[in-house]
């Protein structure tokens, strides 16, 4: 090698040294491990920065849901009535807020009609389900359904989510009150109501979620967590019961579709000490537990599934999670102490 | 010849000049294209408890012991005096045959993963048998357990408070407890949840008659914040012969200000008295 060829490899090297800081971390050596939580097809890093925001002007206090709307705009739903809606872009910066009078906000979902964007809010506290457009305007408000004659008083309807089909028609889940599964209209006239407090197969323990599986075009149906039986359930459009999706252990909030795979939050694990035990949950399109960040290796045993649990420290109470385009995860968290949503990148 | 070479060698060093400028301006501007994300490391993250469970917790010969935490290559490392465990201890391998009463702690450790918090578990020495027991105030009609007899049927529950080995309360609970014969017994152990997320609280108070003889005793002090919860104990002194006894145990009258239950009354859950 002559002088020349090594003083130019030997720049070259030392410039290699000098630019990796620059870099941050990415070629740092050391202790360093990120840490990478879930299964199989499903891994993830962890960003706990995220979206985080001054909390004297854009507090929250739960955050309950999470949407992408058509613009890949994050929507963040919180029951703190100071900026009930917070929106941010993709790299968690702050878009804009609205709301102000949404103590119990609790359910999101967002509805495309003719290209435009709506969201259904569902209030607990104010035991309503309210549509709105993306940016806060009222379009209708819906009661409990009285003429039922399921429910002696307003008070008594607590629903915490909704689903919406392609004709707009869209169903509310009562998951703190009666228990009810209502299906409207676009205009939000009520169709049907079925379900109710119970242990019966057509019955729930806490209806916490609902979601509109149409990855079978030919049969599609409704999917409903039965949080605090740790079950999942199918029921057709019409209401008629039709399985049972068992989810040992895992609390599960509501069922999101994001193409093939259906993804949980799981709020806690059924038998840990600690309450704080959430994890995410999610399953394949023969709605098999393939991934559970968070916790333990799903595994099923003659066709059973063995019980999971939290095995790491690092969700509280995961409330919802939002899967955008990119297949990176946000996860809202109830009762966490005020923070703000985590994003999880996949690997 | 040597004067072109000279020139060359110029030029070449202009080049490189600006190849290494070059360089640099483009790892700048990739640098500032795509921001690094500072992600969770590994090594600021708890282990969640590993899981133990004994096949009993009483003991007449021997319980067998299990602790778990399905994380790979996790160790988990147990005591049986007490302390709290460390790599030094006892490793688990297998489960466990025990024989003494106690308090088993075990904690998990991994080399990526903040070690967890400690699991312990109580075992008692099988008490004396009680025969009957008559019910002053009824167990409320959700949290009924095994009925009856579910506070003497020598069988703990686990942390969840629908298993059905819990009584439940939301007033003060009042029995009467018969041995088949006149029993020497030494002390009462009562065993409650302590699940204050779910108003389940310590009891306020507990008043035990014997043989004529009123004998009272305070709980704790009352907790000033939220705590994992908990199987807790609290052991009264007897010593005397019996063959009856009434136990009276307050629920919390009034749940402290922190709490979002305040003022409210508390429930009370139990699962086992104890006698030895």
């Amino acid at each position: 090698m002559s002088r020349r060829q090594f003083l130019k490899q030997s720049s070259l090297f030392s410039l290699g040294i000098l630019a990796y800081p620059m870099c941050g971390n990415a070629l740092e050596f050391g202790s360093k491990k990120d840490v990478i939580i879930g299964h199989n097809s499903h891994r993830y890093k962890v960003d706990m920065n995220w979206g985080n925001l001054d909390a004297q002007k854009t507090p929250v206090k739960d955050c309950h849901e999470m949407v992408q709307d058509s613009k890949g705009r994050i929507v963040l739903l919180t029951n703190h009535t100071k900026n009930n809606i917070i929106i941010y872009d993709k790299s968690g910066k702050l878009i804009t807020t609205w709301g102000t009078n949404y103590p119990g906000a609790h359910g999101l979902t967002l509805v495309k009609e003719n290209g435009e964007d709506f969201l259904l809010i569902t209030d607990y506290d104010r035991h309503q389900v309210i549509k709105t457009t993306i940016d806060g305007k009222v379009i209708f408000e819906i009661d409990y359904p009285a003429d039922t004659g399921k429910y002696n008083n307003k008070q008594a309807f607590k629903p915490t989510e909704t689903t919406v089909l392609e004709n707009g028609d869209f169903y509310v889940a009562d998951g703190y009150g009666n228990q009810y599964i209502t299906h409207y209209n676009h205009k939000g006239e009520l169709l049907n109501i079925f379900g109710g407090r119970g242990t019966e197969n057509g019955q729930f323990l806490n209806a916490h979620g609902i979601c509109y599986d149409n990855r079978d075009k030919k049969n599609a149906s409704l999917l409903i967590s039965a949080r605090e039986m740790n079950v999942l359930k199918r029921f057709d459009l019409k209401g008629n019961y039709v399985e049972s999706i068992p989810v040992p252990g895992a609390l599960i909030c509501r069922p999101v579709i994001h193409k093939n795979d259906i993804y949980f939050a799981v709020l806690k694990s059924k038998n840990a000490p600690n309450s704080d035990s959430g994890f995410l949950l999610i399953m394949n399109e023969k709605n098999e537990v393939v991934s559970c960040p968070g916790a333990t290796l799903p595994e099923y045993k003659n066709n059973t599934l063995e019980e999971l649990y939290q095995t790491v420290r690092l969700f509280q109470h995961p409330h919802d999670v939002c899967v955008d385009d990119d297949e990176n995860m946000y996860v809202a968290q109830w009762n966490s102490g005020q923070t703000y949503p985590i994003k999880l990148t996949r690997v | 010849m040597e004067l072109g070479s000279n020139v060359s060698y110029k030029i070449n060093a202009c080049m490189r000049f600006i190849k290494i400028l070059c360089a640099i301006i483009f790892i700048l501007f990739s640098c500032k294209e795509q921001p690094q994300i500072d992600f969770l490391q590994q090594n600021s993250i708890r282990l969640a408890q590993p899981r133990v469970i004994a096949n009993k917790t009483f003991i007449e010969s021997f319980v067998t012991i299990e602790a778990n935490l399905k994380v790979e290559n996790v160790i988990i490392h147990y005591t049986s005096n007490g302390d709290e465990p460390s790599l030094k201890s006892s490793k688990y391998k297998q489960p466990i045959q025990v024989s003494n009463p106690g308090v088993y702690k075990f904690k998990a450790f991994h080399r990526d993963w903040k070690p967890s918090e400690v699991t312990s578990l109580t075992l008692f020495k099988k008490g004396i048998s009680a025969d009957t027991i008559l019910w002053h105030t009824k167990a409320s009609e959700k949290y009924k357990g095994q009925g009856d007899n579910t506070v003497i049927n020598q069988t703990k529950a686990g942390l969840n408070f629908t298993d059905n080995q819990w009584l439940g309360f939301d007033t003060t609970a009042i029995a009467t407890v018969k041995f088949k014969e006149k029993t020497h017994v030494k002390s009462i152990t009562i065993s409650y949840l302590n699940d204050v997320s779910s108003w389940i609280f310590p009891p306020e108070s507990i008043i035990i008659f014997v043989n004529n003889d009123t004998k009272k005793e305070d709980i704790i002090k009352p907790l000033s914040q939220i705590i994992d919860k908990k199987n807790e104990t609290i052991n009264i002194p007897i010593g005397a012969k019996i063959k009856s006894i009434k136990i009276q145990v307050n629920n919390l009258q009034s749940i402290p200000e922190w709490h979002e239950g305040k003022g409210q009354k508390a429930w009370l859950f139990m699962d086992e008295f104890i006698f030895n």
